[in-house]
């Protein structure tokens, strides 16, 4: 379970999270909405323990700059980054040492071959594409069975039968009990998948939808997600849907 | 073996396995490594001349290890007020920032390999061997600790560059306090020239006799590298510790400051982290980092837009505006002001009775040597 309450970043003056608070249970997959520069990444990052802040943020329990909240954290950055001179095997085997990780290479194998990179298992990490660079970093994430995943941009560069295969991987750890939270500006990504939903905005949360009840009310989240970050729409919004969908905190206007 | 041996471990065995793939930088690196282990061999068999042979002044190898250190204590002070410097690069950020090891032992982990990059970026050094030896008589042990005091320098710099950025981020007034005391030590450096400049003894002697003083050697990572080479030059063992014990406080200092709750240096080295990334990604791919720059600009709204021009003209305005932004002189950027006073420092001091207009040349050739760089590395290559 992830537990993340009156979460505040700020760089200098400018605030990039502001008291932002919510949770993801295990067994669900949320889903952080938002334009550019909403304080999606920051978010994420403060998570992953690469970042100051004020607030609180627990990993099952832990505070997690905690070893043993990073033992059950799965991270996938943005911006993927390999060692330039480990090979995609040698990448994986990091990550079992690292992990402290027993009979880790069948699934490691598992891995590579469902991102078909089984036979650039000996290629070193220079010698791999972007898109490549983002499936290995998505196999080493997944590899020590995370709990706790999270996922900033995750399709961004990837091939069809990457996407494909991620969010066949992303539903399969949401049956298995994990936590899953992804950081994204496209809503057609995860659209067919997500359990509950935080649009950000000026780095606060300014709607949280659960998917059960959007079935119920008949509310369209992509319509809410522009209503909210094109500033101009939200009354014509507000007095289409009625203010009774949206939290005090949601009256942008 | 545990995770960050195995890293290091792995690393170099496929740096030196890579060569396989690449012959022809295999056999420059043969060149080079017989060529280096030729000039060591060389030394040690004519072993230490004790007598110095040679009548080349001392001072000038001090002069050099000042001129150096100062370079590096401003650069990479100036730089931990922006960016900071960083230990670690992007793969560490996403694969090791986040597993589950300790950030001291990650920590160290930086400390190595930046000490084990800063030692082989000295090893120029030992293509020197034959001019220490023949100019200064010099033997291993001394060209062996110049080798020495370089990597501790790079690698102090580096950390008082994270350490500098660990007390400012986010704090103007931490950020006058740090650039007053930079300005302080240059000015004092400035005054103790003009105090000795007095005697009449000329520019070059001025510097000499400055960094050949003792008092010198108390001066922040140059002086004390002096100190040091001082030390191992005249078998002073004061001056080894006393230099010695100033690097390693400064150096506990700051890693204590890293290491502290208050700290949580993930985020400290993250964004210089990042730049760094940006730019040798940028590099890689033949294109002009976007990062690079962090300067910040206010803009007024009544300058906003280029305003004129169109086609071809479009791109000198646009170059306009830029340079506007970047300078409040226009085409006077710091490069250029650094360009004119080396220029004039340099035509100041080359009064040659036999060419009296060799001055004039002079400055000529170092505004070309400068303006080549300007050029090669700025925005006419962009649009080329």
């Amino acid at each position: 379970m992830l537990f993340v309450q009156d979460v505040t970043k700020k760089y200098g003056k400018l605030l990039a999270n502001d008291a932002v608070s919510f949770e993801v249970n295990p067994g669900e997959i949320s889903i952080l909405l938002g334009p550019n520069g909403a304080g999606k990444s920051t978010l994420i990052k403060c998570i992953a323990g690469l970042l100051k802040f004020t607030g609180k943020i627990f990993v099952n329990g832990n505070d997690n700059k905690s070893l043993q909240a990073k033992r059950e954290l799965g991270y996938i950055p943005e911006i993927p980054a390999l060692y330039e001179m480990l090979t995609v095997w040698e990448h994986l085997e990091f990550i079992a040492r690292a992990y402290s990780l027993q009979n880790w290479e069948e699934r490691a194998r598992a891995l590579l071959k469902r991102f078909e990179l089984d036979d650039k298992a000996k290629k070193l990490g220079s010698e791999l594409s972007k898109g490549m660079q983002q499936k290995v970093s998505i196999c080493c994430a997944l590899l020590p069975s995370p709990k706790v995943v999270l996922f900033d941009e995750p399709m961004v560069g990837l091939d069809p039968h990457a996407i494909k295969e991620l969010k066949k991987c992303i539903i399969e750890m949401r049956q298995e009990g994990a936590a899953i939270l992804i950081s994204t500006h496209m809503l057609d990504s995860v659209d067919e998948f997500w359990d509950s939903a935080n649009i950000m905005i000026n780095g606060r949360i300014a709607a949280r939808r659960r998917r059960r009840d959007t079935l119920g009310s008949g509310e369209d989240l992509e319509a809410l997600f522009f209503a909210i970050t094109e500033g101009s729409k939200i009354k014509s919004y507000n007095d289409t849907c009625g203010n009774e969908n949206l939290h005090p905190e949601e009256k942008l206007g | 073996m545990r995770a960050l041996a195995y890293l290091i471990v792995t690393q170099i065995k496929n740096k030196i396995l890579y060569l396989k793939k690449k012959p022809a930088l295999m056999v420059l690196y043969g060149i080079v490594a017989l060529m280096l282990i030729a000039s060591i061999a060389v030394v040690i068999l004519l072993g230490s001349d004790s007598s110095k042979t040679s009548s080349a002044d001392e001072r000038i190898l001090y002069l050099i290890i000042a001129g150096v250190g100062l370079l590096f204590v401003y650069n990479f002070s100036v730089s931990g007020l922006s960016t900071g410097s960083s230990l670690f690069t992007m793969p560490d950020v996403g694969l090791l920032f986040v597993a589950p090891i300790s950030p001291k032992k990650i920590l160290m982990y930086g400390l190595l390999s930046t000490f084990g990059k800063a030692l082989l970026g000295s090893i120029f050094i030992f293509y020197q061997i034959g001019n220490l030896k023949s100019s200064f008589g010099y033997g291993f042990k001394e060209i062996f600790m110049l080798f020495i005091i370089f990597a501790i320098m790079l690698l102090l710099c580096q950390l008082l560059s994270i350490g500098i950025y660990i007390f400012s981020n986010g704090n103007n007034t931490r950020k006058t306090f740090v650039r007053t005391i930079i300005y302080s030590l240059l000015g004092i450096l400035v005054l103790t020239y003009l105090f000795v400049q007095k005697e009449q003894i000329g520019f070059f002697e001025t510097l000499l006799r400055i960094v050949a003083s003792d008092g010198f050697g108390y001066f922040p990572v140059a002086g004390w590298a002096v100190m040091l080479f001082m030390g191992v030059v005249h078998n002073s063992t004061v001056k080894i510790i006393a230099a010695l014990a100033m690097f390693f406080i400064m150096g506990t200092a700051i890693i204590i400051l890293l290491t502290s709750d208050r700290a949580d240096y993930y985020e400290d080295v993250l964004l210089s982290t990042e730049v760094t990334y940006q730019i040798k990604s940028a590099a890689k791919e033949g294109r002009q980092p976007t990062y690079a720059n962090t300067k910040k600009i206010k803009l007024k709204d009544e300058a906003v837009g280029i305003g004129k021009g169109s086609k071809a003209g479009a791109i000198f305005y646009k170059h306009l505006l830029e340079h506007r932004r970047k300078s409040r002189l226009l085409f006077i950027d710091s490069y250029t002001l650094f360009m004119m006073i080396a220029a004039g420092i340099a035509g100041f001091n080359f009064k040659v009775k036999e060419a009296p207009d060799a001055a004039y040349y002079a400055v000529f050739a170092i505004a070309v040597y400068f303006q080549y760089f300007m050029t090669s590395m700025g925005k006419l290559r962009q649009e080329l």
